[in-house]
Formats: C-alpha cells, structure tokens, sequence
C-alpha cells in the first residue's frame, strides 16, 4: 500500500477517535434534529412507512421529507445494534470526508503532500466538529456526497456512471444538494466572465445536473413551492428567528469558528488558482465558494451549516497555498529543513484548530440532555395522559416528543408548522400571568418542561409566576423541573 | 420505405396531437364534478352578468355602473349556462388552429412540438378550461394577425376583428396592438397602412366604448394590491410551479431559454419574437393576463430549445437523452400539478351550497372578503366589493373598511361599518379563514362569537358560515340596520 494511503487513513483514524472520544462521553445527543430524525427512523422500525402525519410534533402536523435517510438508518438495524448506528455511524460519516477532501484537493493540486494537509485541516474544522460531533444528523451522508459529486464532476472521465447515480439520490436525500446545482451555474457564469471554454462534457453534465435538481425538487416539494413560491427556501423559518440570524458573527467569531490557518490559506488558495493558475477546478470550487455566500447572504440556509460548509471548501483551497507552498521551499536553502517545517506546520494545525474543535464539541456534549432531563421527560410518559401537551423549548421539542412520547407546543422543524415561536417565548417569559396563561389555554398546554437548555436560551431561572395557582410542581431534578397547569 | 415510415409517424403525432388538444381542453369537464363545474370566480361573474347584461350592476359594490366588457356577456346571452360550458372550448379548438396556421405562416420549424407544449401549458389549460374574458380577446387576437398576415384581400377584414377585441378583454386588446406594432416595425413594414387602419378602428371602438364607462363610472383605481407584490410575487405570478393562478410551466420557459439561446446567433431576423416577448415578461408583472400571450411565444422557443437539444451534437449521449428526457417530464409534470390544483379550486362543494343557500335568504347586503364578491353577487345578493376594482366606486374606502372591519374587536367600529353599507350578512368560508386570521377569535371572528348582536348564524355547512345582523339586536346598539 501506498506510504501516502496509510498516512491518509491515520488522519481518518485521528479525526474518528476524536470524534468518537467526545461523542461517547453523552447518553443523548447533541442535537434536537438527532431526535426528530431517531423518532422517524423507530417509526419506520415499527410500521415500513413513513410517518406523514406527525401526531405529536405541534400536536399534530403533517411532516415535509423524503425520508430516505431515515429508511437508511432503518434498513441497517437490521443487521447492526443501535448504538452502533446512532452513534458510531455517524462520526465514521462525517470522518469519511477527509477522504474525499484528499481526493477533491489531489485533483486540484496534483500534491499528495498538500491534499493530505488538506485532508487533515478540514477533519478539525471547530465549527464543523463541534455541530456535527454527537449527532444523527443527515448531513453526515449529504456532506460527503456533495463532495464526492464533485469529485466525480472533476473527473468526469472515469467517474461518469457515479456522478450520474448521484445526481439521482442527492436531490432525493436533501434539498441541501441545490447548493451544487446553483454553484454549476455561478461556475459557468464565472468561466464565461473569464472567457474560458467550459468542457463539453463537463457542461453536458451540469446541465443534466441541474435539471434534475429541479425536477425531483419540484416533484417532492410541490405543495410548498405551490403554497409559498420562492419563499419554500427560507423553510418558513419564523420572522423572529430569522431576523437573529447573524447576529454576533464579526471577524473573530469566523477566525475561531473556521480558524485561522483554513481561513489564511484557504484565501490565498482562491486567490492563486483563480487569478494565478485559472485552474478549471479552482473556479468550480469557487463557484461553491459563492454559491454558499449567496445562499447565506441570502439567509437561505443555517448559518451553521453554511459555515461548516465553507470551512470545508478553504481546507480545500489551502491545498493550493501549500502546494505553492512546498514548491517555493523546494526552491530555496530552506529545503533541507523541509521536514522541521512540516512538523512545524502540523503542530500550528493542532495548536489553531484542534484546541477551539474540542473546546466547541465539549460544549457541544454539555449541551445534550442530562440523565436528570431524559428521567424528567421519562416521569411525563409514565404520570400524564397520554394526549397532554408539553410546552418546553423550542429547540428541544424533538426531544421532549421523543423521550415523554407527548404531544408538543413546537419545536424547530417549521416547514408546514404554524408559527409559534414568539407565544412560546411568551409563554415560558411573560411576566404577566394573564398573558402566558391564556396562550397557554389556546394551545391547550397541560405540562411546562423547563430544562437547563431552556433557562439559558430564554435567559430565565424559572417561570416567572412559578409560585402562582396556576402552576404545580410535580417533579424536580436537579437539571429538570416540570409543571402542572392547572387554570 | 424511410418515407412511408415518417409519414406514417406524423399522422399519428397529429393524431395524439388532436386527442391531446381535446383532452387539454376538457379536464375540468372531465374531472371537476358536476355541481361545481366552473371553476374560479371571474366565470360566476360572467354567467350572472350574461343572463342580464345591461350597464348597470346593481349587485356588483353594492350597485354600480357596469364598468367592464360586455361582449362576453352578450354573446352569452343566448343560452348562458350551455355556452358557458361550451364557449371556452370553442374558442379553445379555434385558437389551436389558427395558432398553427400562424406557425404555418411564419415559417416556424417544430409547430407540432411548439403545439404540444402549448397544450401542456397552465396557462393554455387555464384559458380555455374555464369561462374567461381573455379566452374570446386571445381567439380575436389570433384571428385578427393571422389575418393580418395574409396575402389576399381577406386580409382587410383583420381592423375589423383587432376593433372587436376591447370589447372582451382590455388588456389583450392593448397587447395585441402592441405585438402587431413590432410585427409591423421589425417583419412587415409595407402592412403600415393595414395597422394605421387597424389602430384607428380599435380606438375608435376602445375610446367610445370606454370613454362611455369613464363618463358614467367616474375614475378610480385600487390603491390596494390584488396579487401578491415584491420578486417572490412576481415569481409567484410568473410560474406555475411557484403557484401562478395561470402561469408559465417552469421546464417550458427553461427550454424557451435553450431556444433564445440557440437562434440568437440570428437574432436581427427574430426582432419581433425578442421585443415582444420581453414586453410581454414586463406587462405580466403589472397585469397577468398577459401571461397568456406570453405563453404563446414561450411555447414557439421552447420547441426550438427542445429540436436544438435533440439534434445538436452532445459528446455524452446518456446526458442528451437524460436533459430530454427530464424536460418532457418535467412540463407534463407542470401540467399534471396545475390540472390538479385548478380541479380542486375553488369554488369546492361546501361554497357552492353555501352559494345556494345564500340565494334562498331574504336581500340584504353581503359582507364578505373582496375575493368572494362574485359568488355572492352569484347567489342574487349585493356584495360590499368584489374583485373588478377598477372603475368601481369608493373602491379605496371600502377595501380600508373592509379590513379595519376583519381586524376590529370592537363592536362600535364595526357597527359604523355595517351602517354604513347596510350589510345583512356576513359570509365567511374555510379559505377565508386561513388567509385572514391566525386564531378562531381573532378579530370579526371573536365578535361573531361573543357578541349578542352579532351571533347569529343562519347557515353553518361544509366550512361555509353565513351570519345574519338582526334588527332587533341593533336597536339598542346607537345604530340601525336597514
């Protein structure tokens, strides 16, 4: 085998047992999509089909997916245990990119070297690790499909049946994959723009990308296309969600998320192969480059994602800074101490990202439901009726549906959901009892589950008319309270 | 052999063809049940005014001079209901033909696939699946350029019918002498006499005709907006995938791009196509019905896109045959998606009985949302305000009243309002809920509740509620109803 494979695995293998050490010190998940998705996937476990209309995510609603993920998930419980599938599988998915980032970067740059640091670079990414550490979450195949997609593209040659298969099951998976499609058109606008002649055969497949991109978004997504127009892109985030988005992101905020070294030599990676080189493969990147701006300027797409995806590009691009890089050390008198710098190199890499990666998935793990919680929620399936309502936080409805198994307010999955953001801030805020609790009677609350995540997003230590007749204790943890209304 | 063979393959494409166009032109007769045949609300407004046409509306706003085209109505007349049902068929089938002989006549390659598609077209199914103003201007339209484009002296009467279309439609007819004015600048300058004719007749016609209406309507216009504004909106209005009422299929005007681009090389002899489409795209965003027109074009370079992708040279065949194949399905899906939203529109079962049972109740004023203002006038009642806003009196005012009365919880307000257009009932339906309100107790809804005055609900069926104001009950209130 190949030195350069076994080096290249090693990397998977560190950025694995990174992942894996912090993702194995939690019970729960990370993430409330963990649960929406571990819900559908039981439910697809039980019935072999998928759940259209969901009794208990708003206390009823009907559910906008495609559900293969979760049709994936529960096709391998049939051979493979639980913990296995939702908790190894998901940190060997999102590990698996480092592969493909290679093979991306190697294309590129044609240095192993380069795309092997790349390959590195992008396994540390804080905020990729610390948003997709501990999670089931559907980007851990959707990412790596994107990129392998592209891979294909840039070697269209040998990869042509793939990319063709892909270009079915990306637009099947997640709507996400649009992002390709709408990077293909800002690549042609770009190669056009420098009067470079796009492949033929590169420009064949991007048309047949993109018209099938449309055609399977346009089938699987009718209705809320037909119901909101263009609008079906903002997923009917509700207006007081959105308007927060970026709020807090500065310079800083985007050096520590992404780090410093991706985002120095990502930069000038762009800059050498668009201005420099005019690499063909340089202005596709970029066109991702500017397809994830335009969908983030546009708000179009979480914040988070759109940076984990960016920062998966510039530890692409930086393979292009280090190639030329190693190149011009090559060159010079520096070459005979080209192994000191590349121990040197390693070790800025370790000191940039891996120190903020681990400081962000640490609060990441912090962040999954306590043992106190999941029992909190556990004590609502045991003692309450079985068609209560819970109202607790927002972005932990996923969790409290699946843990209590009782119906909710709300929780972060709005496509087809009414919004209910601003009453349920009102609801466990209001300082007025008259206001809570009549929102609380329209939506005919019957439990209030307050959790440590709901006292620091809401910024509150308890109800503000806890002590109220309206509200009864019924159980109390050290992490977890529940109430009774009673009015 | 190799000709028998293609000869054979285009009679039976102009078979499927023929089949097709029928089949285009009677999915709502064919899939929409038969108590609530017509669909929409314009063609509610047409079949009522048919039976009686004359210049005053004493339904419409509450009464008011008939400040729209009266020619539909009157060539309705005769047998509405039966005509109503037949006519848009008619002009359907008349339309196909004469679209084709244009094709013919201009020398268009792919007519059969330009055809095709525009019988696939939302907007093509729309206008001749439902009794429309625009159906009868867009036949007029066609017969007066094919005539126009004649050789012989026939072609003296295409004046005549250009100086008819106003009278049915006042923006096909605008649009029309637009197109034919590039038709006549940028493809046949020697026609200038025929087109001074022309526009001379038609405003001779537009001008008296609405000359007349302006005189006895007095000029208003809606400050409000009737479809939705912003670059969504013009989206929304533009495509049917994105829920256009009647729009272009998205896979149709993507290929009509192909087709742009692929006869652009020759684009100072396609001047008249160019202009026109561009004026088209741009009047569509203010008024609609242009779309129809438009669609006409999208169709013609769609199939030009289509016949480039087929015959052009692709280094990868399994992506040619792919895109193809992905276009095809695409615009039948486009098709197939807004048969299905257009069947199951409104008016459903529930309003049509409602509709009826509005008609049984004694006369009174009917409040409802403007939306709804056809079928109320439908059922032989006033309504408040209906949908033909333009020329319409007070029409600001009422729409301002209309909201503040939605909105308001408070029974004085809404008292004044209901004095002041004498309303008796209120109608409200599902569709009107979940446009207006949030809560079941929000505004109206809470004083139709809640209050002694108010609840009084005469009809409560299939989502469709009809609430009576009692005399009695306003007695006491500081005003009266009459």
């Amino acid at each position: 085998m190949k030195k350069e494979y076994v080096i290249l695995f090693v990397i998977f293998l560190l950025t694995l047992n990174f992942r894996m050490i912090l993702s194995l010190q939690a019970d729960g998940f990370s993430s409330d999509s963990a649960y929406y998705n571990l819900r559908h996937t039981d439910y697809i476990s039980e019935n072999t089909q998928p759940m259209i209309y969901d009794e208990l995510s708003y206390s009823g609603r009907y559910i906008l997916d495609t559900h293969i993920f979760h049709y994936a998930l529960a096709g391998l419980r049939a051979f493979l245990p639980d913990f296995f599938i939702f908790k190894i599988l998901p940190e060997i998915l999102f590990a698996l990119l480092v592969f493909i980032v290679y093979a991306v970067a190697k294309t590129l740059t044609e240095n192993s070297t380069a795309a092997m640091l790349s390959a590195l670079i992008s396994g540390f990414i804080p905020i990729f690790v610390s948003n997709s550490v501990n999670t089931i979450s559907i980007y851990s195949i959707v990412l790596p499909l994107i990129f392998y997609q592209l891979f294909c593209l840039m070697n269209l040659e040998t990869h042509k049946g793939r990319f063709i298969v892909l270009s079915f099951l990306l637009p099947l998976i997640h709507p996400f994959t649009a992002i390709l499609a709408l990077a293909f058109l800002f690549y042609a606008v770009l190669l056009s723009i420098e009067s470079i002649r796009i492949k033929k055969q590169v420009k064949e497949a991007v048309i047949f990308f993109v018209m099938l991109v449309l055609l399977i978004s346009f089938i699987f997504y009718k209705k809320v296309f037909l119901a909101l127009g263009l609008n079906a892109l903002l997923q009917n985030v509700p207006s007081a969600l959105f308007a927060s988005y970026f709020q807090g992101v500065n310079v800083f905020s985007l050096i520590y998320n992404i780090g410093i070294i991706p985002l120095i030599l990502g930069a000038l990676g762009i800059i050498f192969g668009i201005a420099w080189e005019k690499n063909d493969f340089a202005f596709l990147l970029s066109a991702l480059v500017l397809a994830d701006f335009a969908l983030l300027f546009l708000k179009l797409i979480n914040f988070n994602l759109g940076m984990m995806f960016l920062g998966i590009l510039l530890a692409i691009f930086s393979a292009t800074a280090i190639s030329k890089a190693i190149k011009y050390v090559n060159i010079t008198k520096f070459a005979r101490h080209k192994n000191a710098i590349f121990v040197a190199f390693v070790i800025l890499i370790a000191a940039t990202l891996f120190f903020p990666s681990y400081s962000g998935a640490s609060n990441a793990i912090k962040a999954a439901p306590s043992a106190d919680e999941i029992n909190a929620l556990a004590w609502i399936s045991h003692n309450t009726p079985k068609n209560s309502i819970v109202l607790g936080n927002i972005d932990e409805g996923n969790l409290i549906a699946y843990a209590s198994q009782r119906k909710t307010v709300a929780d972060n999955v709005f496509m087809f959901a009414p919004d209910r953001y601003d009453d349920v801030y009102t609801m466990l805020t209001s300082e007025s009892l008259v206001k809570s609790t009549n929102l609380m009677h329209n939506y005919g609350v019957g439990y209030i589950f307050i959790s440590e995540k709901t006292k620091q997003s809401y910024n509150m230590e308890d109800l503000n008319n806890a002590d109220s007749e309206c509200y009864k204790m019924e159980h109390e943890s050290k992490k977890a309270k529940i109430y009774k209304f009673l009015c | 052999m190799k000709a028998k063979r293609q000869k054979y393959t285009s009679s039976f494409a102009s078979i499927l063809l023929a089949i097709g166009c029928v089949f285009s032109l009677l999915i709502i007769f064919l899939f929409r049940s038969a108590e609530k045949l017509l669909p929409g609300r314009e063609s509610y407004f047409l079949l009522r005014i048919a039976e009686n046409p004359a210049f005053i509306d004493a339904l419409s706003f509450g009464g008011r001079f008939t400040a729209y085209p009266l020619g539909l109505p009157y060539l309705l007349n005769l047998l509405p209901w039966a005509l109503a049902i037949a006519m848009p068929f008619v002009f359907g089938i008349l339309s196909i033909i004469l679209f084709f002989l244009l094709l013919r006549d201009f020398n268009v390659k792919p007519r059969k696939t330009a055809l095709a598609i525009l019988l696939l077209s939302p907007s093509f199914i729309y206008l001749f699946n439902t009794l429309n103003t625009a159906s009868a201007a867009l036949f007029l339209a066609l017969l007066g350029f094919w005539l126009f484009a004649r050789k012989g002296g026939i072609r003296v009467l295409s004046p005549l019918v250009i100086a008819l279309i106003p009278l049915f439609d006042l923006t096909i007819a605008l649009l029309s002498m637009l197109l034919l004015l590039f038709y006549v600048f940028f493809k046949d300058k020697e026609s200038k006499k025929l087109y001074f004719a022309a526009l001379a007749l038609f405003l001779a016609s537009a001008g008296i005709y609405y000359s007349y209406i302006i005189k006895n309507a007095g000029f208003s216009w809606p400050m409000f907006n009737l479809w939705e504004t912003g670059f969504n909106g013009a989206l929304r209005s533009l495509l049917s995938d994105l829920g256009a009422p009647y729009g272009i299929g998205l896979f149709s005007l993507i290929l009509a791009v192909f087709g742009i681009i692929a006869v652009w090389d020759a684009k100072y002899e396609n001047k008249f196509a160019f202009f026109s489409i561009a004026a088209l795209l741009v009047t569509s965003m203010f008024f609609p019905k242009a779309l129809f027109m438009l669609s006409l074009f999208v169709a013609v370079f769609a199939a030009i896109g289509f016949m480039d992708i087929l015959n052009s040279r692709w280094e990868n065949r399994l992506f040619q045959r792919f895109v193809l194949l992905i276009m095809v399905c695409g615009i039948i899906f486009s098709a197939l998606s807004f048969a299905q939203v257009f069947v199951n529109s409104e008016p459903d079962e529930g309003i049509v009985k409602g509709i009826g049972a509005l008609s049984e109740l004694p006369n009174g004023v009917v409040f409802s949302e403007y939306t709804r203002g056809h079928w109320i006038s439908f059922a032989g009642k006033p309504n408040v305000m209906d949908e033909n806003a333009y020329l319409a009196p007070d029409v600001n005012e009422r729409f301002e009243d209309s909201q503040m009365l939605f909105k308001t919880r408070d029974i004085e307000e809404a008292g004044k309002i209901i004095k002041k257009y004498n309303i008796k009932y209120i109608w409200i339906d599902a569709g009107m809920k979940r446009k207006l309100w949030k809560e079941d107790e929000d505004g109206l809804l809470f004083l139709l509740k809640y209050n002694p005055d108010l609840k009084n609900k005469v009809y409560d069926v299939d989502g469709v509620e009809i609430w009576e104001i009692s005399e009695g009950a306003y007695a006491g209130s500081g005003y009266e109803i009459r």
